[in-house]
């Protein structure tokens, strides 16, 4: 079989010594920095960089890679544990991974992550390596219009999000998209609500913006509550999920694989758009949508399992069009670059070496990847067994370095602080911060690509149903907004024959 | 009597007539701990790569450790006024560009430096031509078949940039200008989308100087390049002027930079070890695959070059009519 044949060709340079090496040397990096909240693979893969330049260049890829798909493992350690989240993607797992730690079932959340990490890795290589081509052409199907849709649908479909209401829910989405605003606007140049500060000309930094709504408003609110003992109820021994756990897991997993697989492929669109969709379409199929934030275990595995899965796929637009979806990506693109080797749908005939040279290192690194962190679990879960009155100030200063490390900006340690308050303030109201962190990361997309493609077709709105892939994704939505429509005004039908009770908040 | 103020006077002035001394000692034996390279963006793009591969052979030259930092913002403007004010200890440089020492003081309102007086240039050390394509949308061969394009459906061609005062945009607010010819400006967030929608043929045209392995596979068809000489990177592509559009050349630059006041044998030590090492040529070489040309030369080429192109820049902002903001 063809196909058979290329992976010896992969396996004849990724199973050699020096192989071996370097894709073991980038994935455990990778593993210890995706750890650090904030940090995480970007830097190190710069750094590594001129290091690249001298080794051959199908090594320095599987290196690079290595750090990059290994971080993606290391980021739901913290978001579970420590509700930290360091990047958007992990955002999402904070919002049922850190209610499964507090229920004492850390250790049960990063074994299911880890395995779905690795289902999701396994399907986006899948695709990488058998449809890299002609996916190559779908990255290219979506413009403006497209976009502009796709956003809509994630934005409506995860209104829901973060288990309150639907119109706390939605008036955080709209305060996100608001503060997503400030910085400069890409289609005139002018700044808005930046008063005159320059770091926060681009705009608010999303880091900071997560990891003080999450994390620091976490730190706040459990030191209020003045516990100095660890979470009680604790187990330090790793247990294996249960045969229910493992039942309820399969399915998210797929379907986080199959959405982040996709959205990974799509530049404008990547491993942040696919676990917020992920999270929300389990949302949607659950029978218990209600329970979402409360430790649901689908809501961590489906999002981590996209995560992956796109972090793989974006290799195809990378490779294939030399359109890097994320800074990460875009740094790889240099090191294959600088070795003269030019990205194209035909790099994977003219470089076949190369090519299934890093498919196989992908199946090699999450591989070990999936032997090493099994066992780090129990290392990660014994962190809560510090009491928090040392744990606290430690997460404090990682954050700050976390922070500070991402624009080596002071002013991003404030900006950290006040968003704790924050979300310590919304905390108190019961405004759930979720939809919140959604609204922020899609504004600039929602709007950008609005104004774009108003430019585009010189000011009709009809672009958006003429293009069916957009028309799609609009038709989508509206559905959505029915049926919730329909399932509010039969809850107010039944809720008047019943025996009146306070409306749950 | 020697009391506590005086005593105190005396230690700094004594401390100053030290550290007055230890700056004579610093210059001659400069670098005597590492040297920082402040690059003014993110990781992934050319600026970063540049730094950081200098950064290799410069710390063998120097003998101390040379680290790149990324202090992205503001269109690098953050960085830039961070490195003006920096001590003039030659241990604080800045990798700056086009936009950093070009176009940002006629785009930015508040801006915190003066590119040319607060800054001591070490070396110029890249030209990158720009290259004139057309995406599948709009089939022309030519650049002269591209100006009867835009003339015949008018309000048709657009064009795609890094956004608002990218070196892209005025490179094609210029062209518009000499061809005498429309085009609707598509900003986007950085040249990754802008290429993009170049390729889905989205939008009709660009002037970018990434887009040539795009150029080389055939997805775009480049109709002339920049510079004033053919790019080794596309030696079938003719300029500019070559293909009609008289007297128009563009190229986009980076440079590495001190702070002002810099002693000059630091700069000096600076721009040879510099220099030198953009003349490698297995270094030229590797950039020429990436369409980037090392250029090198004098601290004051460098100076003088900075002067025409802020000359230049300002009146192509101005043409654009690009707000400060």
């Amino acid at each position: 079989m063809e196909l058979l044949n290329h992976l010896a060709v992969g396996a004849s340079v990724a199973l050699t010594w020096n192989g071996l090496f370097y894709c073991f040397i980038g994935v455990t990096l990778g593993m210890f920095v995706g750890v650090l909240p904030g940090v995480g693979p970007l830097p190190a893969i710069a750094m590594l960089l001129p290091v690249t330049f001298y080794l051959d260049p199908i090594q320095a890829m599987i290196m690079l890679s290595g750090v990059y798909y290994g971080g993606q493992y290391g980021g739901k350690t913290a978001s579970i544990l420590l509700n930290l989240p360091g990047t958007a993607p992990a955002a999402v797992t904070c919002l049922d991974g850190y209610p499964m730690a507090k229920q004492g079932r850390a250790d049960i959340a990063l074994f299911v992550t880890t395995i779905s990490s690795f289902v999701g890795s396994l399907l986006g290589i899948i695709l990488v390596g058998g449809f890299a081509p002609l996916l190559a052409k779908f990255a290219l199907s979506f413009g403006a219009a497209e976009y502009f849709s796709l956003v809509v649908l994630a934005l409506i479909g995860a209104s829901a999000m973060g288990g309150s209401s639907f119109a706390r829910s939605l008036s955080m989405v709209f305060f996100g998209l608001l503060l997503g605003i400030v910085g400069e606007d890409v289609t005139s140049g002018r700044e808005r609500f930046t008063f005159g500060i320059p770091q926060i000309a681009d705009r608010l930094d999303l880091v900071a913006v997560a990891m003080g709504l999450f994390g620091v408003a976490e730190v706040i609110s459990t030191a209020r509550k003045s516990r100095v003992h660890a979470a009680e109820g604790f187990s330090y021994k790793v247990r294996l999920p249960s045969r229910e756990d493992m039942r309820r897991t399969w399915k998210p997993t797929l379907r986080g694989a199959g959405m982040g697989a996709i959205c990974g492929i799509l530049p404008g669109a990547g491993a942040t758009m696919a676990s917020f969709l992920a999270y929300a379409v389990e949302r949607w199929v659950s029978k218990t949508p209600e329970k979402f934030g409360t430790g649901m275990i689908e809501g961590v595995t489906a999002p981590e399992a996209a995560d992956n899965a796109a972090a793989q796929s974006s290799f195809i637009p990378t490779l294939t069009l030399g359109i890097p979806g994320s800074a990460v990506m875009a740094v790889m693109l240099g090191a294959l670059m600088i070795h003269g080797i030019t990205p194209t749908p035909r790099l994977i005939t003219d470089n076949a070496e190369l090519f299934w040279g890093l498919v196989v290192s992908f199946l090699l690194g999450n591989a070990i990847l999936l032997v090493f962190n099994i066992p780090m679990i129990g290392i990660w879960v014994r962190l809560l067994q510090i009491p928090y009155t040392i744990l606290y100030p430690i997460i404090l200063a990682f954050i700050c370095i976390g922070v500070y490390s991402i624009n080596s900006s002071v002013f991003d340690i404030y900006l950290v602080l006040l968003f704790g308050l924050m979300g310590y303030g919304m905390r108190l109201l019961h405004l759930p911060p979720a939809p919140l962190i959604l609204g922020f990361i899609l504004s600039p997309m929602l709007e950008q690509n609005f104004r774009r493609a108003m430019l585009l077709s010189r000011g009709s709105f009809e672009v958006f149903v003429e293009r069916p892939i957009s028309a799609a994704f609009l038709a989508a939505s509206a559905l959505i907004v029915l049926a919730v429509l329909a399932a509010t005004v039969r809850r107010a039908l039944r809720n008047r024959k019943s025996i009146r009770k306070p409306v749950e908040v | 009597m020697l009391t506590r103020r005086r005593f105190q006077f005396l230690a700094m002035a004594a401390a100053m007539i030290g550290s007055l001394s230890m700056g004579a000692a610093h210059a001659a034996d400069w670098p005597t701990k590492p040297v920082h390279i402040i690059v003014p963006y993110s990781p992934g793009g050319n600026t970063d790569l540049i730094a950081r591969s200098l950064a290799k052979p410069l710390s063998e030259k120097l003998g101390q450790p040379v680290v790149v930092e990324n202090k992205p913002g503001a269109g690098g403007t953050i960085a830039a006024s961070q490195v003006a004010k920096a001590d003039p200890d030659g241990y604080t440089l800045l990798l700056g560009d086009i936009a950093t020492h070009g176009v940002d003081p006629f785009v930015y309102g508040n801006l915190k430096y003066d590119p040319q007086k607060d800054f001591q240039p070490i070396a110029q050390i890249t030209s990158i031509p720009l290259v004139l394509a057309v995406g599948p949308k709009v089939k022309v061969d030519t650049v002269k078949g591209l100006i009867q394009y835009a003339k015949d459906n008018p309000g048709q061609l657009d064009y795609a940039s890094a956004g608002i005062g990218s070196a892209q945009q005025l490179a094609f607010e210029y062209f518009k200008a000499k061809a005498g010819i429309d085009a609707v400006h598509i900003p986007f967030n950085g040249s990754t989308p802008a290429r993009t929608a170049i390729m889905s043929g989205e939008v009709g045209a660009i002037i970018d100087g990434t887009i040539v392995p795009n150029v080389k596979e055939g997805d775009l068809k480049a109709l002339a390049v920049t510079g004033d000489k053919r790019t080794p990177a596309l030696p079938d592509v003719p300029t500019m002027q070559e293909a009609g559009v008289d007297g128009y050349t563009f190229t986009s630059w980076h440079g590495l930079f001190a702070p002002a006041g810099t002693d000059k044998a630091i700069v000096q030590k600076l721009n040879k070890a510099v220099d030198a090492i953009l003349g490698q040529p297995e270094f030229v070489k590797q950039f020429q695959k990436l369409n980037i040309n090392l250029v090198g030369g004098s601290p004051e080429d460098f100076s003088q070059f900075i002067a025409q192109e802020s000359d230049k820049l300002g009146k192509l902002v101005k043409q654009a009519g690009i707000k400060k903001r």
